[in-house]
């Protein structure tokens, strides 16, 4: 539902001046960092500000989320080939839950032992918490740089050849792997994912020494890869990774549920169409015999079922209740905490990428 | 005291293999699950039996061959009987599986599953095997791993409790899928080990 002009610059503003002030403290004493900020900032606050105006959320959501995956690939991943300064990739969240049990053993060693650490549980997982206390599945749609690059390979083709169904009991099977990936990770002590099964490992870290293991291991990632990642999401568009494959997603469906916010459909204005289970990219709608159309706990957010469905019947809920101000509407919350959360986060190595590609160093 | 402290360790191995197959095929009272743990726990028991005595036998010069060649080959049946069995209740719809499962019942019996499981020495076990040879005499062997199997059998007693969640069809479900990705993860692993 667009929102008059009024309100959608009230929302830039507000989403432009917090996100200028994080530059500001992030940057520091780095003038030129700061700018290249301010400008990402910009960048975000202004496709803010289309989705109020447009009352399109997932057009403009896309185009953040591929643009933050792109700008991601090619700091962590090319910098390499590009001549980049070779950084650190970040703690890879996706790791995060198939080592849940390791990872919170090492940082309770790391606290008790008084050896504090950056990225330990204090700032990582209280990182994780507030991101899922605000906005929850949200996270998936609105921030994780993988789950952009998937979303690209969905945009391949206007229409679909060929069309995907997954049994009910067949979505859960990402929740399958990752309790599988719990136990063996818990049993080996070693990141059973990233040794085998992530498709974004193009690096050669956690490969075996043996050359037929290390082949083994290869022929994985490019398996995952080119299946999951490119083949499939461009055939079906469909985010076949993220929905069948991710663990961190299966994870935050269950913990995503802190978040009050939840898409809901009005049954008494839905007039069972189906096109929302058709442009649904994660397979996060089911259709009741009784109940009608639902979403379920996988659904991200993604906005795709709101901007499509003819009897605006789905919409952000609080609780599954679907509530509204005299203002402003639930969604409209929603998307703003998602882009500011969206804009810190991708504002941490956006701008320096686009330094890094103007010549700055 | 061994099978105490490293009890936890132990079951994890152990616990891939016989959670799924509780989840799907245990039942929704705690008696009746009971009679299954107890079937898997007599299958683990004979093997570590079974492993003192054939150690006992054999001694220190094969000793090797036993941990190594022999452990890979049991994690091998181990992860087939469970790999069978996931594919085929994942699958009951199509005819083959669905013969498959009425012919094979037996792969239903847990006894088996703690048997092969069993058999597969983790890291706790085979410190086991080092204190066993320090031991004069078969028997004294034997009583060690049996006092192992108590020791790391006061870990599974919370399984009974599976039951509560037996109740709920989507767990059952999930159980039915992790079977078979452990089954078909030990089975890669295990071919690789005798390959290697």
């Amino acid at each position: 539902m667009k929102r008059p002009l009024r309100v959608s610059l009230g929302f830039f503003v507000v989403l432009l001046t917090l996100l200028s002030i994080f530059s500001f403290i992030s940057a520091g004493n780095d003038s030129t960092l700061f700018y290249a900020k301010l400008i990402w900032s910009l960048v975000v606050s202004y496709l803010g500000l289309c989705i109020y105006r447009y009352g399109n959320i997932s057009k403009y959501r896309s185009i953040l989320f591929i643009l933050i995956a792109f700008f991601f690939f090619l700091e962590f991943k090319l910098f390499r080939f590009l001549s980049f300064a070779d950084t650190t990739p970040p703690y890879c969240h996706i790791a995060q839950a198939p080592r849940l049990f390791n990872f919170i053993h090492y940082q309770i060693l790391a606290i008790t032992s008084g050896e504090w650490q950056v990225w330990g549980v204090l700032t990582l997982g209280f990182l994780w918490l507030l991101i899922m206390l605000t906005i929850g599945q949200g996270i998936c749609s609105w921030v994780c740089f993988y789950g952009g690059i998937d979303e690209a390979c969905t945009k391949l083709r206007k229409k679909p050849l060929i069309k995907l169904r997954i049994s009910k009991k067949w979505r859960d099977f990402p929740l399958a792997f990752l309790i599988f990936l719990l136990i063996i990770t818990f049993l080996q002590g070693r990141p059973v994912f990233c040794s085998w099964f992530c498709p974004f490992k193009l690096t050669t870290g956690f490969l075996d020494t043996a050359p037929a293991i290390r082949i083994a291991q290869i022929a994985f990632f490019l398996l995952f890869l080119v299946v999951f990642v490119v083949l499939l999401p461009a055939l079906s568009k469909k985010r076949t990774f993220c929905s069948l494959i991710c663990p961190f997603g299966a994870l935050v469906s269950i913990c995503g549920k802190i978040s009050p916010y939840r898409v809901t459909i009005n049954k008494e204005k839905c007039n069972a169409c189906g096109k929302c289970l058709e442009v649904c990219p994660v397979f996060a709608i089911e259709r009741h015999d009784l109940d009608g159309y639902k979403t379920s706990s996988y659904c991200n957010m993604c906005g795709k079922c709101i901007d499509v469905c003819p009897s605006n019947a789905i919409n952000v809920s609080v609780c599954n209740k679907l509530v509204s101000t005299p203002f402003f509407e639930i969604r409209d919350i929603f998307v703003f905490l998602s882009l500011l959360i969206t804009g810190v986060i991708s504002g941490s190595f956006v701008p320096r990428v686009i330094l890094q590609l103007m010549g700055f160093k | 005291m061994l099978g105490l402290s490293t009890g936890v360790y132990c079951v994890g191995v152990c616990l891939v293999f016989f959670m799924p197959y509780l989840l799907v095929e245990g039942k929704h009272k705690v008696f009746e699950n009971s009679r299954k743990i107890l079937l898997f726990m007599s299958g683990r028991l004979i093997a570590y039996i079974g492993f003192a005595l054939t150690i006992g036998f054999i001694g220190t010069n094969h000793r090797d061959i036993l941990t190594a060649r022999f452990s890979h080959f049991s994690l091998v049946m181990a992860s087939l009987l469970m790999l069978t069995y996931a594919l085929t209740n994942n699958f009951q719809d199509h005819k083959f599986c669905k013969s498959l499962l009425l012919r094979f019942s037996v792969m239903r019996v847990p006894f088996f599953l703690g048997l092969f499981s069993g058999l597969n020495p983790c890291a706790p076990f085979l410190v086991g095997v080092t204190r066993l040879l320090t031991l004069e005499g078969i028997l004294n062997g034997v009583i060690l791993f049996v006092a192992f199997f108590l020791g790391t059998s006061v870990y599974m007693v919370p399984l009974v409790f599976v039951s509560y969640l037996n109740r709920i069809e989507r767990v059952k479900q999930i159980g039915s899928i992790v079977a078979l990705l452990s089954g078909a993860w030990f089975l890669f692993i295990g071919i690789t080990g005798l390959i290697r």
